[in-house]
């Protein structure tokens, strides 16, 4: 039996390409016998892997030669492929997208020989819905033949919803008052709005809102958390099951625990920078990422006041496939020049953000800052139990400290601060501002946090 | 550029996650040869019972490749149940959801056929006159069978030349003492466990 051994080598390897750009290559193929080959076959595809069924694109394809193969000879085919301009290539926790060129040669008698190479894909755009095309009903004639048969199903099951219409009603006013009018009898009537419903990754969504308290109420807090969820569904019928997965769960305190008095009017805004590389809202067939913000008011021995909105998060335009690292740090925001310090501190973060994945080049970026402090402010919030991250490098820490959620809003980067068990409890608390004297001792490759210690809090 | 996790362990996905059916058919591990051959016979029901993730569509697949001749039907649970062809061999997965009319229907036009199913429906085919083999799908998943499972979708999942994460049996061994026979069980925790330490960039599997 013939045996064909197949590589693919891109012309530009280690380089990711926008979404539609066109990837070039060749397909080397060397036979140990003389063979037919009734068609060496290249496509470009993209495919998800993971928790959730497999959905798969193919995007371009191409027959590079058709003929006879001398056994030993070492044959060359240039092939050049228009890449899928949607999905972006992603490594979550329950879905992957990859994207990937495969070369098969079609022999006659004999198991068909492939190669597959998978290379990245950053997109620049997303399309409108963030889903894949599906097909629509617009024309005359669709309408119609459809017009019909809904009638025809309507009236077919019109005795099953009167049936049903009971049922449906009572689960209708128990949501109604649950959800609405008794969280409604101490807020009153609230107005929860935020803004773009459709948001550049790198940009902000901000929002506001505003409730006058019917009657007087304590309560133990006012939150604003922003949500990005990996949602998927694996298997079908009985056998089907969706799995969800947080990729970012970032929770705004806007108001402590106290008392919300009758008659005075309430008003929080609030404003999320979305990362610049944040992930896409992807709507793929069993595959998504969500995004959504939801506002809470969580009221003691009563039914919260809880509002979900969705948005979209798309990729920036102007972010360019990066040769290295992505970097998350935007350009600073503030208007005041930034110190030397400042600069300083800023290229440091860059410098281990661009490290994520060559452990070797993390370790040379630790080892050059090894015996320096920096002056930070962050936003510190919860204990971090979800996951504690790996040290990479030289820190000593001591068996009984804690890690916690903190974010550098300036330079928007998320944080994962070390405090000893020997600190102020205070410092363990929720709090915006807090400025402190940090050591920075790795990152967290899982969460794209990077990891400080703190040495001293200045407050 | 964003980095595989998977490429240091030249794997170019997590071995454990979801397949396509067709990848579900090219690696289906089952020595299906002793019920090869009953379905010479025309008067042959085999079925495989067993409750979920055990293996019973694996085993159907498995059977499907190797006849290439025989028609392969999934009874959806909800919808409308595909028309049972009189053609043989054929291969029913989901028995259970026909209704007992519809295995009647089955059972009159004889076999050579193979059923998936949830429960037993010997008496059923006997009554017409079928010699009904049953394989209590359960009972192959061995620690063996899992260690050869295991590795087969591992090196399915091979990105590139190279040594790929390997199950031990003492680890296959584990498995089984910690899930039984649910091979689904067992492939949900390899998934997030695989997919937590190729985040993380450490060597997998864990040491013993």
């Amino acid at each position: 039996m013939a045996t064909c051994r197949i590589r693919i080598d891109f012309e530009e390897s280690n380089r990711s390409y926008t979404g539609g750009e066109p990837i070039s290559g060749k397909v080397t193929v060397v036979s140990d016998n003389d063979v037919r080959c009734k068609g060496l076959v290249v496509r470009c595809f993209w495919a998800t892997h993971g928790r959730g069924n497999v959905t798969q694109g193919q995007t371009d394809t191409a027959i590079l030669f058709d003929g006879t193969w001398i056994s030993g000879k070492e044959y060359q085919y240039p092939f050049k492929l228009n890449t899928a301009a949607w999905p972006p290539t992603h490594y979550g926790n329950l879905i992957n997208v990859s994207h990937f060129v495969e070369a098969q040669a079609k022999l006659p008698w004999a198991m068909d020989p492939k190669k597959t190479a998978e290379f990245t894909v950053v997109a620049t755009d997303a399309p409108e819905n963030s889903a894949p095309a599906t097909p629509t009903f617009n024309s005359f004639w669709a309408k119609l033949i459809l017009a019909p048969i809904a009638v025809a199903l309507l009236l077919l099951f019109i005795p099953l919803l009167l049936m049903l219409l009971p049922l449906i009603a009572i689960i209708s006013l128990v949501y109604w008052l649950f959800k609405i009018v008794i969280p409604g009898r101490i807020t009153g009537k609230v107005q929860f709005v935020t803004e773009p419903a459709v948001v550049l990754a790198g940009e902000s969504i901000s929002g506001f809102c505003e409730f006058t308290p019917k009657s007087t109420s304590p309560i133990q807090g006012i939150t604003w958390t922003v949500t990005c969820t990996e949602k998927c569904v694996s298997g079908s019928g009985t056998k089907q099951k969706t799995h969800t997965h947080p990729l970012v769960s970032q929770v705004f305190e806007l108001a402590p625990a106290g008392t919300l008095k009758s008659g005075e009017q309430q008003r929080f805004e609030f404003k999320f920078p979305v990362p610049v590389n944040a992930h896409p809202t992807l709507k793929l067939t069993h595959n998504e990422i969500l995004w959504a913000s939801e506002f809470r008011i969580d009221i003691p021995n009563w039914p919260d006041w809880a509002k979900e909105i969705p948005f979209v998060v798309k990729p920036s335009k102007q972010f360019q496939p990066p040769q290295e690292p992505i970097s998350s740090i935007p350009s600073t925001t503030s208007d005041t020049p930034a110190s030397d310090e400042d600069r300083w501190l800023t290229q440091v973060l860059q410098q281990v953000l661009q490290s994520d994945g060559d452990t070797e080049r993390l370790e040379d970026v630790l080892d050059a800052i090894e015996n320096q402090t920096f002056q930070v402010t962050l936003d510190l919030q919860e204990e971090s139990d979800e996951l504690t991250p790996t040290i990479s490098g030289q820190a000593e820490l001591e068996e009984y400290g804690t890690w916690l959620h903190a974010m550098d809003v300036q330079r928007n980067i998320k944080v994962a601060l070390y405090v000893s068990s020997a600190a102020e409890p205070e410092t363990l608390e929720w709090r915006k501002n807090w400025k402190g004297e940090v050591a920075i001792i790795g990152l967290d490759s899982l969460s794209q946090r990077v990891l400080m210690k703190s040495i001293a809090p200045s407050r | 550029m964003q980095k595989s996790p998977f490429h240091r362990y030249h794997l170019f996905r997590n071995p454990f996650g979801e397949l396509t059916r067709e990848e579900r058919t090219n690696l289906a591990v089952a020595d299906i040869g002793p019920w090869l051959a009953h379905l010479t016979n025309h008067s042959s029901v085999v079925q495989f019972i067993g409750e979920c993730g055990r293996g019973k569509s694996t085993h159907l697949l498995a059977l499907a490749k190797q006849l290439p001749a025989a028609r392969f039907i999934y009874i959806p649970e909800q919808g409308p149940t595909p028309p049972l062809p009189d053609f043989r061999p054929l291969i029913v997965d989901e028995a259970q959801r026909l209704s007992n009319r519809q295995r009647n229907q089955l059972a009159r036009s004889g076999g050579p056929l193979v059923l998936g199913s949830h429960c037993d429906h010997t008496h059923q085919f006997q009554r017409h006159g079928l010699t009904v083999h049953t394989v209590l799908v359960a009972e192959l998943v061995t620690p063996s069978a899992i260690f050869t499972i295991l590795n087969h979708r591992i090196e399915a999942s091979r990105h590139q030349t190279g040594q790929v994460p390997s199950i031990s049996m003492q680890f296959a061994v584990r498995l089984f003492e910690q899930f039984g026979s649910d091979m689904r069980g067992i492939e949900h925790y390899l998934y997030s466990q695989f997919q937590a330490y190729a985040l993380e960039q450490r060597p997998w599997p864990p040491a013993e």
